[in-house]
């Protein structure tokens, strides 16, 4: 049995640490539900924010690592599986010594501790492994997608803000550049008007239009700014929302990796597993067998019926084992579709991941 | 609907009229042939648990991403589900807790459609969950291998010997087949006296886990464990049990391979059996049923020798049925296949005169509803 009590540690971490990004996540997408919702930006502190949204995203980038890391490690303890395969084939230290003497002997004992070991346990273990790994990918994954909509969502609430202020923001200087032509037009009336009645009316009306002016430019530096700090906010939530989208197809790629790889291992374990013990037994017992039988007369008469028999039973083999190929084959060729997928996007996880084992 | 998804429906649903189908063969069998009967017991409790098996399997294909079927060979989901349904089950309880309660996700599930006016696809994936992981807390499922027990416990007159009637199941991983034995094992050991056999018949209820014989129990269980696969022939496992265990002498081991199950536009079969399901009309007709029943016996046992050179345990001599072929491929004494095939579907084979062809080496069931039929 190989430990793998690190391995279970880095899995228990890499835990924690996705469990303290989703909080961080959410806090990122609240932020933007909040400014999708508010009603002025002066409660929302840029800078504040921003380092937060910076802070997820590097965070990000160390849990997606880490996780890739745990798969790559994953695959070194499985690795170690196979050395206990390679000793289920070749002879132990005990069996050597008794080979010098009777190469039979040595043979069946090899035999026995072949066809007593179960690697039930190890199958086991590790799909456990992979499946708390799956799970935590996809519990990761769920909150992704969630964050993803609601923040896409959120995104497109700002963007129609900011054009909702940007269609005021022109309205509002087209209507100053309407005033301006009108406050002239009026301010030359007074000049060249006489009577005291129509100098008060359009005394009156001046004045309504410089305030009108004057609330209008107020009205535009407001929005002027409202739509700067929009403009940064989108760009700043493009990228959150960029990110996560990118998150999403990180995790898409890890739980692809991790599933494939766990299958084809089952299926490769498990053959040579049950192929190994087949071989050791099958023969012997069949040696057996015709001793034991040997007396039966009619065994004679039915030897050229075996021959033919024998002969469709190897077709069959060759059958089967084309089958098997096949679906091998197909494992084979899904899981190479994920590796260089896994390989493309986490390169430097694995480059690093060389100076470190899990297997002991 | 996809496609995808109509036929794993087609596929679960044809698996349960399949398993109905076959609990009844079981179950008529041993009311046509009396001694049937401990046979039934025993392969009735391991169809249940396959049954089981099969629901947690549907509740799963409808929230995770994928659901492998063995299409080649066996029909059967792939040996990596079994190694799941073990899993989950150890996560269950865990599980649940975490998982929202029923009525929540039912509350979600009518925010989702009244107030979003979304299809709730989420909730019903939630729900599915929910159900897997109650099932497969309340009900045992068929396990990679699941340990053996004692059914029935008499004494051999002629020996003055116990013998006990042991059960086990396994799940072959290669095959992706579930295989059920019986076997029938005297046992010669000094302290096998002193078990009361006397009181007879062995309650019937009281199946014993593992061996009666306490001492040679966890040997056994250990034995079993690592001599369960389809790769192994009957007599290859009897011979080693008969060589490991000097005082246990296995007489007779029967082995019931239940599949393969062969389902119309999912599996991949070979011509026959296409031409079988090519003459159904009906979707719910659309499936084969096929099983074997392995049987190996011991025909003497050469007595044990004590001697100047050297001392031997005794030893069974298995008899292999030599005139045919199949046993001798197969390492047994008899074989015995079985189909139990849809009506519709027998029905248009034998307008085709094809029975004796097809059906020529299986004993054949015809089933038409929940009634059965054995072809003579």
């Amino acid at each position: 049995m190989v430990s793998t009590q690190q391995l279970d540690r880095e899995i228990e971490k890499t835990q924690e640490l996705v469990e303290e990004m989703q909080s961080k996540i959410e806090q990122g997408s609240e932020i933007l539900d909040r400014v999708a919702e508010a009603d002025s930006f002066g409660d929302v502190n840029f800078d504040i924010e921003n380092a937060r949204i910076d802070d997820v995203l590097s965070q990000q980038k160390v849990m997606e690592a880490n996780i890739a890391d745990l798969i790559i490690g994953l695959e070194d303890v499985t690795n170690s599986f196979g050395s206990e395969f390679e000793s289920m084939q070749g002879f132990n230290i005990a069996e050597k010594l008794v080979g010098i003497f009777s190469q039979t002997k040595a043979k069946a004992m090899r035999n026995d501790r072949v066809r007593t070991t179960s690697l039930a346990t190890n199958l086991q273990d590790l799909l456990s492994k992979s499946d708390t790994i799956v799970k935590i990918l996809k519990t990761q994954r769920e909150v992704l997608d969630q964050r993803y909509a609601s923040s896409e969502e959120s995104l497109k609430k700002v963007i129609a803000r900011r054009q909702a202020v940007t269609e005021e923001l022109k309205a509002t200087q087209n209507r100053i550049e309407e005033l301006n032509p009108l406050l002239l037009d009026v301010e030359n009336q007074i000049a060249a008007s006489t009577e005291q009645a129509d100098r008060t009316k359009l005394e009156g009306q001046r004045s309504d239009l410089a305030t009108e002016y004057n609330q209008a430019q107020a009205r535009e530096q407001e929005l002027l700014a409202a739509s700067q700090t929009l403009e940064r906010y989108t760009s700043m939530f493009q990228t959150f929302v960029d990110s996560l989208n990118n998150q999403i197809a990180a995790q898409k790629t890890l739980i692809n990796k991790l599933s494939i790889d766990t299958e084809q291992r089952i299926v490769l374990y498990k053959s040579l597993e049950d192929s190994l013990k087949t071989a050791a037994q099958q023969d012997v017992a069949h040696q057996i067998n015709t001793l034991g039988s040997k007396v039966d007369t009619a065994a004679e008469e039915t030897m050229a019926g075996i021959g033919a028999a024998a002969q469709a039973h190897i077709a069959d083999l060759l059958e089967l084992h084309e089958k098997n190929m096949l679906s091998t084959q197909e494992i084979q060729r899904r899981k190479k579709l994920a590796d260089e997928a896994f390989a493309r996007r986490f390169a430097e996880v694995m480059a690093k991941h060389e100076t470190s084992s899990y297997a002991q | 609907m996809t496609g995808a998804a109509a036929n794993i429906k087609r596929y679960f649903e044809a698996v349960d009229t399949a398993f109905g189908g076959l609990e009844r063969v079981f179950e008529l069998e041993s009311q046509w042939v009396k001694r049937h009967n401990l046979i039934h017991q025993v392969c009735k409790a391991h169809i249940d648990r396959l049954r089981n098996s099969f629901t947690c399997w549907e509740l799963a294909s409808r929230f995770s991403d994928k659901f492998q079927i063995d299409t080649r060979e066996s029909g059967y989901p792939v040996f990596q589900h079994v190694l799941q349904l073990d899993n989950d089950r150890r996560n269950a309880t865990a599980m649940l807790g975490r998982l929202p309660t029923p009525e929540a996700i039912r509350n979600d599930m009518a925010d989702e459609i009244l107030r979003h006016k979304r299809f709730p696809e989420r909730y019903q994936k939630l729900m599915a969950e929910r159900l897997y992981y109650e099932t497969l807390k309340e009900h045992a499922v068929f396990s990679e291998y699941m340990s053996p027990s004692t059914v029935r416990v008499s004494v051999n007159r002629r020996t003055g010997r116990p013998f006990y009637v042991v059960q086990w199941a396994a799940y072959d991983g290669m095959a992706h087949l579930p295989l059920v034995y019986v076997a029938v094992i005297e046992d010669s050991s000094d302290d096998a006296a002193h078990l009361d056999t006397n009181r007879k018949p062995w309650p019937e209820s009281d199946a014993v886990r593992g061996l009666p014989n306490r001492d040679l129990s966890d040997d056994f269980k250990a034995f079993i464990q690592s001599h369960s696969s389809y790769s192994l022939t009957l007599t290859t496992i009897a011979s080693a049990l008969d060589t490991d265990f000097p005082t246990l002498h296995p007489k007779q081991m029967r082995r019931f391979v239940l599949g393969p199950f062969y389902a119309g536009g999912i599996t991949a079969h070979n011509e026959e059996i296409q031409g079988i399901l090519d003459g159904v009309d009906r979707p719910d007709d659309m499936w084969l049923f096929t099983w074997t029943a392995q049987e190996v016996y011991s025909q003497e046992q050469k007595p044990a020798r004590w001697g100047l050179w050297g001392k031997s345990a005794p030893q069974e001599v298995f008899y292999i049925n030599t005139e045919d072929l199949d046993c001798v491929q197969q390492g047994v004494s008899s074989v015995e296949r079985r189909a139990l095939v849809p009506h519709e579907a027998f029905q248009a084979v034998f307008a085709q005169g094809k029975t004796e062809k097809i059906f020529g080496d299986y004993q054949c069931y015809i089933a038409s509803g929940d009634n059965i039929i054995r072809h003579a």
